[in-house]
């Protein structure tokens, strides 16, 4: 199976838009030297000026928790070994180990393509397309419209059931 | 004489008028001829046509569709893959009541767009209930709601599908992959399946499908998405013209939380092989005895 | 009305059936359209109003079935509904076979075959509305075995298909042969028509209990699915058949000036007399099963008898029901009433409209209302569908009348190859 990272990952949004309409995403090592950066914010601390404004709703994660403090490309996994960016599944599953399991078997996160590999490839999304890596609750969303049955009022609009 | 005479012409001419009133009466059935040709009158059951017969079926749908609709389409038959049954789960925790399954499967499989028609039907229960009486399909709100949980529901494939008992013509069977399939140009409109089956899965054409054609999926089945006409039943069918070219179904593609798994259940190493091992896992309305293939699990 | 009297015997028949029969045939063409001014407005106005039937139809196959108010989650309404309660009036005509031929009873001897044209009358009714029910008619040959698929034993349709045609067949047979045999004046040999009529006492049972077993059959419908619906149906049966032929054999007698002998019309009252309280009974033992237990699967009853959810739209017409059999039932027991022609012909309506709604939209409707995964839309019928209804009773009545008139004119000596050579 193939795992997309969102194009999203390692960058700051800037606020800006593209030709296309996209977000431009400024990646870490435009401002942050990745051989001499600076000190990671504290915990509850956010750093504002040109991050996107970030904010942190991860548990009671700091900046500190994720990523690497030396440098500003890689992530840091829990026996202090680093990963690059690209690699964030094998973060998100130390505390989330079930979640990685049930999605390394397909069980979560969807994906698109084939079901049967020998014909195609199954593309799938990386944790942090669907769940935003610094505030992962995935958000409320306005659900695509309901049938249109003869009789049966869609819901507030209990005037329309007779047609 | 002149008495019988008198009665003959009444007689006559209360015959002409009741003929004249009769094929007046008779008339908007003309529209419906129309549209009927003696190929499709005749046409046999689709597992009684020869290859040739079912090639000259295909391309005559094919030809029907651009001249009634004014869509290029094209047509096949995708035939079951040997070793393959399919199985579909879906995770109830993960489910937000998006509807983007049931919009995805309104767009692959050409339904009507006035009735915004799809087979998948999408219950907003109470969390801690499984009482579909107090669930709503009709919720124009954010989702998740608090307090609410989702689940879609289509048709579930039953291995002893009550469908099938008792179409009287054997217009839908389940086929060699598990897919309970309808041939649309058999079936003539009783709607036994529809009050047969136990989980509202099936959908009746009360009306010609209005569909414009440049939103007319061109990549068909004769067994599944192809425009079907009025007066006949249709339902789920596992988007075979994708899954049985080893593709997903559209609505598995389409959720964008990951709650449906669907895969073969006879390959020990797919996701849907998974699910059912380690996840616990249940069917609607079990006590039918319907053995579905769309199993449901909480996370 | 009597079959075989003695003056037919001496003329023999020389002629082939190859002449006589469509002599036969061209004569019934001509009793058909030949009578009173009131047998033409009366023919009239039914056909009149069959063909607004036709027309609705035309329109519903032109359109597609939207015409009508069914949906997904009420997908069989007022033409199934008339359909099944069609079934029971024509299995109701062995309410008359069976005091006949079972029991001897001359009077009833002497009239049996009104009941059978009733059931001949009632299948052509039951046919038509299944066909108008249908979403694709012109694929009516699918079901013909052998041409078609016949989805046979698995399929209760298929039974309801052989039984109700089966049926049919018997009861054109018989008095097919007796009017037939008269009208060439040969007599009757009991060999070609006393075993159709046994087979005919079971078959008649047979076709309701099969139209029945459609629908106990399902277990997606709880309503459905109980063993009473098979008694239920066959005792609202010997409501309506009675019913019906208690009423049609006084206009017999009055309009179409043919001897009725009292004995039958008593026979069938006090029929009448029991069966409405069996089926009261049976109504009765339904709606203690479906309240008493309660849960989801008594919320079709619950909204047929009680309302649901604010929805009641079959609530005034299952209790308008329940009314009129009551009624009925009590007028055919009171000494003041139960042997008055005019209120036992009261009765005969209140219970033959009571039994429509019970049998029709109180059973059929309720099944489906609220859906299989519980979802409450309700139902009336639209107006494609009262004019269709309309229309195909009209055309029942009308080949009720039409084959009456003949069986009349020819079982009494009026048409006939003797007659002709008399006159």
């Amino acid at each position: 199976m193939i795992v997309r990272n969102p194009p999203s990952l390692g960058t700051v949004d800037t606020g800006l838009r593209d030709a296309m309409g996209a977000s431009v995403g400024v990646s870490c090592e435009t401002c942050h030297d990745p051989a001499h950066p600076d000190a990671l914010a504290r915990k509850g601390e956010v750093p504002q000026d040109f991050h996107g404004g970030i904010s942190v709703a991860h548990g009671e994660l700091g900046c500190a928790s994720c990523h690497a403090p030396e440098d500003r490309t890689r992530l840091r996994l829990a026996d202090g070994t680093t990963v690059p960016m690209r690699e964030v599944l094998q973060l998100c599953g130390q505390c989330h180990g079930p979640k990685l399991r049930d999605f390394s078997k397909g069980s979560h996160g969807g994906g698109r393509g084939f079901w049967d590999r020998s014909r195609g490839p199954w593309v799938r999304d990386s944790c942090v397309a669907c769940h935003a890596a610094h505030a992962p609750a995935y958000p409320l969303v306005m659900p695509a419209p309901p049938p249109n049955d003869r009789f049966l009022p869609r819901a507030g609009h209990e005037e329309l059931a007779h047609d | 004489m002149t008495e019988v005479t008198r009665r003959a012409t009444v007689a006559g001419l209360g015959a002409t008028l009741g003929a004249v009133a009769f094929a007046k009466a008779m008339e908007p059935l003309r529209h419906f001829t129309e549209d009927l040709s003696l190929d499709q009158f005749l046409q046999r059951h689709y597992r009684e046509l020869s290859p040739e017969d079912l090639e000259r079926v295909l391309r005559r749908i094919e030809e029907d569709t651009l001249r009634e609709r004014g869509a290029h389409v094209s047509v096949a038959d995708d035939r079951p893959i040997p070793g393959v049954q399919f199985g579909y789960a879906l995770n109830l925790s993960v489910c937000n009541g998006c509807r983007k399954c049931a919009e995805a499967c309104h767009h692959e499989n050409n339904h009507d767009r006035s009735t915004n028609q799809s087979y998948i039907r999408v219950f907003e229960m109470e969390q801690g209930s499984l009482d579909f009486e107090h669930a709503a399909t009709h919720y124009d709100h954010a989702v998740p709601a608090p307090g609410k949980y989702y689940m879609p529901v289509q048709c579930l494939q039953c291995d002893d599908a009550p469908c099938v008992a008792v179409c009287p013509v054997e217009a839908t069977w389940k086929e060699e992959d598990g897919i309970v399939v309808i041939d649309y140009d058999w079936c003539i409109g009783c709607r036994y399946c529809e009050a047969a089956c136990p989980y509202h899965a099936r959908r009746f054409n009360w009306s010609e499908p209005e569909i414009e054609a440049e939103e007319i999926n061109p990549d068909q089945g004769y067994l599944s998405n192809r425009v079907r006409p009025k007066g006949v039943v249709e339902k789920c069918h596992f988007c075979l013209h994708r899954t049985r070219r080893g593709r997903l179904p559209a609505c598995a593609e389409a959720c964008p939380t990951g709650a449906r798994v669907f895969g073969n259940l006879l390959d020990p190493d797919s996701p849907i092989r998974w699910v059912l091992d380690n996840k616990r896992v249940f069917v609607l309305k079990e006590e039918l005895g319907t053995r579905p293939r769309f199993f449901y699990f909480f996370d | 009305m009597a079959v075989d009297s003695p003056e037919l015997k001496t003329l023999p028949a020389e002629d082939s059936h190859l002449v006589t029969y469509p002599r036969f045939l061209w004569e019934c063409f001509k009793i058909s359209f030949d009578g009173s001014p009131l047998f033409y407005a009366w023919m009239t106005g039914l056909t009149a109003i069959a063909l607004v039937g036709v027309n609705a139809w035309a329109n519903q196959m032109a359109e597609g079935m939207v015409l009508t108010n069914m949906t997904d989650h009420v997908s069989w309404g007022l033409y199934i509904a008339n359909f099944t309660f069609g079934v029971g009036l024509a299995a109701g005509a062995v309410m008359m076979v069976i005091p006949a031929y079972l029991y001897d009873d001359r009077d009833m001897h002497e009239v049996v075959i009104v009941g059978e044209l009733l059931a001949i009358a009632a299948i052509f009714v039951c046919l038509a509305f299944v066909i108008v029910d249908m979403g694709r008619p012109d694929r009516l040959w699918h079901m013909i075995p052998g041409l078609g698929r016949f989805h046979w034993p698995m399929s209760m349709l298929t039974w309801d298909v052989i039984v109700l045609n089966g049926y049919l067949l018997i009861n054109l047979h018989i008095t097919g042969y007796m009017i037939y045999s008269r009208f060439v004046g040969k007599p009757l040999n009991r060999k070609w028509y006393i075993p159709f009529v046994f087979v005919s006492v079971v078959w008649a049972i047979s076709i309701h209990t099969v139209t029945a077993f459609l629908y106990t059959g399902l277990g997606s419908r709880p309503f459905w699915n109980d063993a009473i619906i098979a008694p239920r149906f066959i005792a609202s049966a010997f409501v309506t058949g009675p019913a019906f032929l208690i009423v049609a054999l006084h206009a017999i007698r009055e309009l179409m000036r043919l001897a009725i002998p009292d004995g039958a019309i008593d026979t069938l009252t006090s029929i009448l007399r029991v069966t409405v309280w069996i089926n009261l009974f049976l109504l009765a033992s339904e709606v203690f099963t479906q309240f008493y237990t309660g849960g989801t699967h008594a919320a079709s009853a619950h909204y047929l008898y009680l309302g649901l959810d604010g929805k009641s739209g079959l609530v005034p017409w299952i209790w308008t029901a329940i009314a009129l059999n009551l009624c009925a039932a009590v007028l055919l027991v009171l000494p003041a009433t139960r042997a008055v022609r005019g209120w036992v012909v009261a009765a005969c309506v209140f219970t033959f409209v009571g039994v429509w709604i019970e049998k029709g939209m109180g059973m059929v409707v309720p099944g489906f209302v609220p859906s299989t995964m519980h979802e409450l839309v309700e139902y009336t019928p639209s107006l494609t569908e009262w004019k269709l209804t309309a229309g195909i009773w009209a055309m029942g009545i009308g080949i009720f009348t039409v084959s009456v008139k003949i069986a009349g004119h020819v079982l009494t000596g009026r048409s006939g190859l003797g007659s002709r050579r008399i006159s």
